[in-house]
């Protein structure tokens, strides 16, 4: 029943695998992950911050959700404070985890723990890329004491310069980028790195296919089939395609026609003649070779045993030959 | 020979962080490290290790250090020490330090008020483009304190402090325009554009 609900194209497939597992893996880490991830995020930048920020950052901590960012800037209150806190929003910087992991759960293929560990590791400098510019325009901001984006600074002065304009509109830019440009970015790209192949086979190869098959379907003629029994006698097949002819007779080759791997190749051929490919597939499921001869009633009526064409067919005392059409 | 994406992930890591960590003094330690210390409620020690970073002339603690004598944190509170440190990291260019002791000047924390040093103190840090200096600047040109009374150059300096969204500066030039103070024409239009800067904007 499940599988009839599935759909056939892979690619719909995996379509509608994204739509479940990327929610899924959204809310696992909204209410599990997010907390540890960005303790972790801001642990690693807080470690990072007396080789980026020596003498203007502390550190960064965490409280009831949020991430603060300590600043060693004093501020202009009365009485002045030593140390400034400052809101610092980083849960886009860690929901790309979230968000590969949805599109590779989706995905089929071998070792999948393996892609998505991977994933995740290469995405983990992203992640902290992220925060990094995130906390430097925030820290600019504090700096700058000027409305930007869709921020406010804090009430109160720092006892700092402000950055130059130019400056400071160049952190708003790696700002927008952390906030809206690599959340969504940065986990496809990794998503598209690790699984070329599945791109290329499902995506690319069907269209160049379909493109293909339309330029070329017109020019092929069908070949004409010809049995000749014992008496000399000629049965012209009407609708032997030049697949079919070239491809081998055995069984064999009627059980690969059905294996998975050609899966996509059936799914190509569905749309134009599903006539012609669900007589193909019953003649396969038949264990029949030589199909374009058993689609043929007239061949099939003069043949004997064409249940086990593979074995029979040519039987004793007759011929086949292919005459291509004039 | 072949090799191995993780190792060339590891030496860019490498790549990347070495600057930083050729970047970061032993002064830089040292600051932070007593930063830390301040930070997680040792005061005492942090300021021990402040005064000591402060006699080799390292700016950002001799500026802490004046807060700490400020605040009497970890320390005895005391003006003097504190006007002290200030007026030493001032001269290396901490803003903190620069403005600090030109409030001192202006409210007589060490002795009368000295209107003239502190406006000399504000102006030079106006100059360089800090807001709450301009306002202050704007303030004594406007009520003739350190200065001699200049409307135009008040406006001026009022302005350029509004600009650096010092609310304060806003609302006054706003009052400015509806009065016709500092020998502006009364203008609501005006007074009512600068009104909206002390309001956060509407997104």
């Amino acid at each position: 029943m499940s599988a009839m609900l599935l759909p056939r194209d892979p690619v719909w497939r995996w379509f509608l695998g994204t739509l479940i597992s990327v929610p899924a893996c959204l809310a696992v880490w909204w209410f599990y992950l997010r907390d540890p991830l960005l303790s972790a995020l801001a642990w690693a930048v807080g470690a990072a911050a007396p080789l980026l920020w020596p003498e203007t950052v502390l550190d960064l901590k965490m409280q009831g959700g949020q991430a603060w960012l300590i600043s060693l800037v004093p501020t202009l209150t009365d009485p002045p404070r030593l140390f400034t806190p400052l809101p610092l929003p980083l849960n886009r910087a860690v929901a790309v985890f979230p968000l590969f992991w949805g599109f590779t759960l989706a995905t089929p293929g071998r070792g999948l723990a393996r892609r998505l560990l991977l994933g995740t590791v290469i995405l983990l400098p992203v992640a902290f890329l992220m925060a990094v510019l995130t906390t430097q325009f925030h820290f600019s901001l504090f700096r700058t004491h000027v409305p930007a984006l869709t921020l406010m600074p804090p009430s109160h002065f720092g006892m700092v310069l402000p950055d130059s304009p130019t400056a400071f509109y160049l952190w708003g830019v790696g700002r927008q980028l952390s906030v809206l440009v690599l959340p969504i970015v940065a986990p496809l790209l990794v998503w598209l790195g690790l699984h070329g192949d599945f791109i290329r086979n499902l995506l690319f190869a069907r269209l160049t296919r379909r493109s293909v098959d339309a330029a070329t379907r017109p020019a092929v003629t069908p070949p004409v089939l010809v049995a000749v029994d014992a008496m000399g006698q000629e049965t012209v097949g009407q609708d032997a395609s030049p697949d079919d002819s070239l491809e081998g007779s055995s069984s064999d080759d009627a059980v690969k026609e059905d294996s998975p791997s050609d899966s996509a190749r059936q799914e190509d051929s569905q749309g134009e003649g599903s006539e012609t490919e669900s007589a193909r597939q019953e003649d396969s499921e038949a264990g029949t070779a030589g199909r374009g001869i058993s689609r043929s009633e007239n061949v099939r009526s003069e043949i004997p045993g064409t249940g086990h064409a593979g074995e029979e067919y040519p039987p004793t005392g007759q011929s086949s030959r292919e005459v291509p059409a004039p | 020979m072949r090799r191995s994406p993780h190792r060339m992930i590891l030496l860019l890591c490498l790549a990347l962080t070495l600057p930083g960590l050729i970047s970061c003094s032993a002064e830089q330690s040292q600051f932070r490290y007593a930063m830390n210390l301040i930070f997680s409620g040792q005061v005492a020690a942090g300021a021990r290790m402040l005064k000591v970073l402060a006699e080799t002339g390292h700016a950002p603690s001799q500026l802490r250090l004046a807060l700490l004598y400020h605040l009497g944190q970890g320390v005895p509170r005391d003006y003097r020490k504190a006007a002290h440190w200030y007026a030493q990291a001032a001269q290396q260019g901490e803003v903190g330090g620069q403005y600090a002791l030109a409030a001192f000047y202006l409210r007589g924390v060490m002795g009368p008020p000295d209107p003239h040093r502190a406006f000399a103190e504000f102006l030079k840090l106006a100059e360089r483009g800090y807001a709450p200096a301009a306002y202050y600047v704007g303030i004594a040109y406007a009520e003739g304190e350190g200065v001699t009374r200049d409307d135009r150059e008040a406006v001026a300096w009022l302005e350029r402090a509004a600009e650096g969204w010092h609310v304060e500066a806003a609302k006054r030039l706003a009052k400015a325009y509806r009065a016709g103070e500092l020998g502006l024409a009364v203008d609501a239009r005006l007074a009512e554009q600068w009104e909206q800067k002390t309001q956060p904007p509407r997104f």
